[in-house]
């Protein structure tokens, strides 16, 4: 591996076209970081840890444009509901996609506290 | 930070109605899945379904799952009748068909794009014409040369000009290259792929603005004489089109 810092900007990108579903997209890549799930768990799983509920639509809507950009796959699966995982590309972007938003948490969380008095 | 498109757990409520005697939340997951094209059915529908079944139970009423279904729904609709992306711009503009047909031509990454397009839209381009077009012969050579290319080896294979090349049967295709271009394997491959009755050139120089631009007259006189108003017998463009 080169510089560390060299992937970043470039995975980082990955989820940039995601618009609307970028949030979608972070819950359910997150979801799949520790395991596969089907679509009921990963619902159960995102609403435990992060506090929100997505609806179907927009999980499906949301699962079929990770899939289809290769950042999660469906795993092969006697059973005809499938379950995801997330694939070393989705990885990536993940990773870098979070570190992007620590940054930005980092920073507000410590101005909040100066400012502010809080956190 | 995160705010999918959802309610908020908390307002949750865990005294929801009990389910009635008789559940009707399959029979009402199923009716809302016909909001859904049957080609996305066949894939989704059934692990679709038992989701949908699932939130009907926890939520009997809930006017934000419907405006959520029916809106997934519709874009999926949009998608699969080709009503997103370039046909449907080009068919409220009145483009792409007789007398405004659509000729396309591209160097370098724009030469792949332009293939790309006729390839992912056979129908709306009428006539393409590729100068040193940047193709790749494998995700890894795409990736070393330019790691923000292609999201993934996925991403790469959706849009692989070469393995798409079928799709060109019945288009007038015109491919320039230089020997020296670093590209020239990946036009080599995708040259092999054509059709027949392509036309390919490839002759001395390499990936720069004197091979591009001595290549710019011919290609737009390719594109010219395949956009005429009263195009040329079929047999002609078949022998080649020198």
């Amino acid at each position: 591996m080169r510089k560390d810092t060299r992937k970043e900007p470039d995975e980082g990108k990955a989820l940039a076209g995601f618009g609307r579903y970028a949030g979608a997209a972070t819950l359910i890549m997150s979801s799949l970081a520790d395991g596969t799930k089907h679509g009921y768990a990963l619902t159960k799983d995102i609403e435990s840890f992060a506090r929100v509920r997505i609806s179907p639509g927009t999980l499906y809507e949301a699962l079929g444009r990770l899939e289809s950009q290769g950042l999660i796959e469906a795993v092969d699966s006697d059973d005809r509901r499938r379950p995801y995982r997330l694939t070393a590309a989705g990885a990536a972007a993940l990773e870098a996609h979070l570190a992007a938003q620590r940054r930005v948490a980092d920073v507000g969380l410590r101005r909040l506290a100066s400012r502010w008095g809080t956190a | 930070v995160n705010t999918a498109d959802g309610m908020p757990a908390s307002r949750l409520r865990a005294g929801d109605p009990p389910e009635s005697v008789t559940d009707d939340a399959p029979a009402r997951a199923g009716r809302l899945l016909r909001w859904y094209p049957a080609a996305w059915r066949a894939r989704y529908g059934e692990e679709f379904a038992e989701l949908l079944t699932a939130d009907i139970r926890e939520r009997p009423r809930s006017a934000a799952r419907t405006r959520d279904v029916v809106r997934g729904g519709i874009v999926a609709r949009l998608a699969d009748a080709g009503l997103a992306g370039p046909s449907a711009l080009c068919q409220r503009r009145g483009l792409g068909a007789a007398p405004r047909r659509i000729g396309v031509m591209g160097i370098s990454m724009g030469g792949y794009g332009a293939v790309l397009l006729a390839e992912k839209h056979p129908r709306l381009v009428a006539a393409v014409a590729a100068i040193s077009p940047a193709i790749w012969t494998s995700y890894a050579q795409a990736k070393a040369a330019n790691g923000v290319a292609y999201a993934s080896a996925a991403d790469f294979a959706a849009d692989d000009a070469v393995t798409h090349a079928g799709a060109l049967a019945h288009l007038p295709v015109r491919v320039a290259a230089g020997y020296a271009d670093p590209f020239y394997p990946g036009v080599r491959a995708l040259a092999s792929a054509l059709p027949r009755g392509a036309v390919v050139e490839f002759g001395n120089g390499c990936h720069d603005g004197s091979f591009f631009t001595a290549q710019e007259p011919p290609s737009l006189a390719f594109l010219a004489r395949h956009l005429a108003p009263s195009p040329a017998p079929r047999r002609r463009y078949a022998g080649g089109g020198s």
